[in-house]
């Protein structure tokens, strides 16, 4: 009759073989040694203690997952973060900044000139020749690349909420201050 | 009459000349509801789930270890990949089953990417001056440490159903749930953990 197979071996040791083969095994001084020497490794193993944590223990283990997982906030994919509050503030705030710099900038003499009445700062065609999907052509090549993890480690993105707290920080006067240098940065450009 | 309203877990009982506000105790939600909860919001739902199976996943955690520090990080890991999973969670198996299998990958993951530090435990720090053999003593912890470094380096395979099998005294068939074999593979690496333990125990010093 064929030894006991390694999943006999720990049914024997177990006590859940098979009667059929718990007769070989009776018989079977090599089996027998064999599953004695499992139990006895089984037995020794077992006895081998763990500390138990302190209670204090499992209350900070469960303010650490809260903390962890509110971290996380909610899982979303790459391309949704683009569109999520702590992005897209300081991403407007940024574009403002960039139009209030192109408004700035002196209009060079171009083929077209600005038609009367229009406000200045505006015009309705480039100065340059460039239209504007080449303009956004440019742009797309230049950070079309470039994902969110890398703008974030440049530093170029605040953090979340940094633009709104330093607006709720200024005075009555600094934000009057503030928003008469915008609408003379936006509307002085020419 | 009983008044309470749903947001109350308080309930005032009694008659027209006695009146008792006692507490109502929720009935404990199972582990579904808890999970329908969390998807729908409930931080507390989570909460309650950690709570349920933090001990069971911090022990596992702990045996393939050996300290408490890393053991607590391990832990909390499986937590936040099962709070970032739980949509994929589709109840086939028990959700300590799941959590079991999440736990195990976080181990195997950084036990493979990480040389751990293993901490002796209290017994094994503090020895008993009023201990009849101390002598005995020191030798059965010094073999205890013996076999906690045999464990670290038997086969994943063999390391996770002998730690599940001994320390969480799971069934086959869970363990077999857990690391997604079948019973007779769960015995035979059982066997082979225990056997190699034996080897390599007889080959220390």
């Amino acid at each position: 009759m064929t030894h006991l197979t390694p999943d006999e071996i720990i049914d024997a040791v177990e006590s859940t073989l098979a009667s059929g083969r718990r007769a070989h095994l009776d018989a079977c001084e090599q089996c027998r040694a064999e599953t004695a020497s499992v139990a006895s490794m089984l037995r020794e193993a077992h006895a081998v203690s763990a500390a138990e944590p302190s209670p204090l223990f499992w209350d900070h283990f469960s303010d650490r997952v809260r903390t962890a997982i509110a971290a996380e906030s909610h899982p979303s994919s790459g391309a949704r973060r683009w569109f999520e509050w702590p992005v897209l503030a300081p991403l407007g705030a940024l574009a403002l900044l960039v139009m209030a710099l192109v408004a700035s900038v002196p209009q060079s003499v171009g083929p077209f000139e600005r038609a009367a009445g229009e406000p200045p700062g505006f015009a309705t065609e480039p100065a340059d020749g460039v239209d504007n999907e080449e303009r956004w052509a440019m742009m797309f090549d230049l950070v079309g690349e470039v994902d969110f993890d890398s703008v974030l480690d440049s530093g170029l993105l605040g953090r979340p909420g940094t633009a709104e707290r330093a607006l709720m920080q200024l005075t009555s006067t600094e934000r009057e201050e503030l928003l008469r240098l915008l609408r003379e940065e936006l509307w002085s450009g020419g | 009459m009983s008044q309470r309203s749903l947001a109350s877990p308080w309930a005032r009982l009694g008659g027209a000349n006695q009146e008792w506000t006692v507490r109502v105790v929720e009935p404990e939600r199972d582990d579904q509801a808890l999970i329908g909860a969390s998807l729908a919001g409930d931080h507390a739902a989570f909460d309650a789930i950690v709570e349920r199976h933090r001990r069971a996943i911090c022990q596992v955690c702990f045996r393939f270890v050996n300290n408490h520090e890393d053991a607590s990080d391990l832990a909390q890991e499986t937590f936040v990949r099962a709070w970032k999973g739980l949509a994929n969670f589709k109840g086939e198996a028990a959700l300590s089953t799941w959590l079991y299998r999440i736990a195990v990958n976080v181990c195997l993951n950084r036990v493979g990417a990480k040389r751990l530090t293993v901490e002796p435990l209290e017994s094994d720090r503090f020895i008993d001056p009023s201990a009849e053999l101390p002598g005995t003593d020191l030798i059965r912890q010094e073999r205890a440490q013996a076999v906690r470094r045999a464990i670290a380096v038997l086969p994943e395979k063999q390391r996770a159903t002998l730690i599940l099998r001994t320390y969480q005294e799971m069934s086959h068939q869970e363990i077999a749930d857990v690391l997604g074999s079948s019973v007779g593979a769960v015995k035979a690496n059982f066997f082979h953990a225990l056997a190699n333990l034996k080897k390599i125990l007889g080959s220390e010093p």
